[in-house]
């Protein structure tokens, strides 16, 4: 039986951020093509795209952690795999704070 | 359809001069948008966060696979990073928009006097290892001045927060000042972890509607055909030449941030 080896770190996050970009690409580009249709309007399908798209892009790099994190902890780097958890701890930091600190 | 047009062209404008400079497209994006399109500061920094975040994915894919960027040292870095880019998030909702224009101007022209003195050699491989070992992983532990490296990447966290800017600026001469590395792995490190930080800050301007899909979409889709076409033209274009046009865009940029900023134009 052959043991299958775990791919690197780096290979891995940038699989994932490569295609990330690309799904990003795909639905920015859609919904602007789309957007003159409720440009000024704000609520429509192509609206509703965009803001997908933008989510998808700010969140490429936070699944890229997730993939070095997974691909740490296969590869038993047990050191880098905590310290990708303590990035992904700050992000989820942020979100907590961007939406209940007082503004 | 005109200021739809204007974005793109301004997305393509800052991902082409920061591919080819080495830069984030921060400091192209604020100031046209704040300057020359009328956009509030606060979403004209969010608007940049995204196109920082666009600007690293695209370039870090690459230099992974070429492994320049060193994943370990990057992530061990964004432990700082993003603590600041999540205080300097915070920080910029508690500022208004005049002297958040005036850092802004104040750090274009930090910008400019770093750009002006960069000449000399580089150090383009470890010390004690041959030409052509820079792809070598670097060991986080044996990393000099680690500590150094980690106060800058706050402080560069800080500063991309607040001003929508990637940081490179800060963090590629702390890595290759401080803790003595390869500027190839400086700046590809570098690209990777700009990403990371614009996220953490950007997150906070979105859920306090500082972005807003009309404008950062069409700036976002202009960054990566930008960054792509920088990619293609690199090696075509005069560094040399492109950098003193730079230096005097931002000089101009600089010096009207600042005044509308002490001006209190609201």
């Amino acid at each position: 039986m052959t043991q299958r080896t775990a791919m690197a770190p780096e290979s891995v996050t940038a699989f994932v951020l490569n295609v990330g970009t690309a799904i990003s690409v795909g639905l920015l580009t859609v919904g602007i093509v789309l957007s003159p249709l409720d440009f000024g309007h704000g609520a429509g399908v192509p609206h509703m795209v965009l803001r997908i798209g933008l989510w998808t892009t700010m969140l490429v790099p936070l699944f890229g952690v997730l993939a070095s994190l997974v691909s740490f902890a296969r590869k038993r780097e047990t050191a880098f795999a905590l310290i990708a958890s303590g990035v992904l701890l700050i992000l989820a930091l942020s979100v907590f704070l961007g939406l209940y600190l007082p503004r | 359809m005109i200021a739809l047009l204007s974005l793109l062209i301004t997305g393509v404008l800052a991902g082409t001069f920061g591919s080819l400079l080495g830069l984030g497209g921060g400091v192209i994006v604020v100031p046209v948008l704040t300057l020359f399109m009328g956009v509030p500061i606060h979403t004209a920094v969010g608007t940049s966060l995204l196109a920082v975040i666009a600007t690293s994915s695209g370039a870090a894919v690459t230099y992974l696979r070429k492994h320049i960027a060193d994943l370990r040292l990057g992530l061990t870095l964004e432990l700082s990073t993003t603590l600041g880019g999540v205080a300097g998030g915070l920080a910029s909702s508690f500022l208004g928009p005049d002297i958040l224009r005036t850092i802004f101007g104040f750090f274009l022209l930090y910008i400019v006097w770093s750009m002006g003195r960069r000449k000399g050699q580089v150090r383009d491989t470890l010390p004690g290892f041959p030409r052509g070992s820079a792809a070598r992983p670097v060991n986080v532990l044996r990393v000099k001045n680690l500590h150094l490296g980690l106060s800058m990447s706050f402080f560069a966290g800080i500063l991309s927060g607040l001003l929508g800017v990637g940081g490179g600026i800060i963090k590629i001469p702390a890595m290759y000042l401080m803790m003595r590395l390869p500027l190839k792995i400086a700046t590809a490190t570098s690209a990777y972890m700009i990403g990371i930080t614009a996220l953490a800050s950007s997150v906070i301007y979105d859920t306090r509607g500082h972005i807003d899909s009309l404008i950062t979409a069409p700036v976002v889709l202009g960054v990566f055909a930008g960054s792509f076409l920088g990619s293609r033209l690199a090696g075509r274009v005069s560094p040399v030449h492109l950098r003193r046009i730079f230096i005097i865009v931002l000089i101009v940029f600089s010096i009207q941030m600042v005044a509308q900023g002490l001006r209190g134009s609201g």
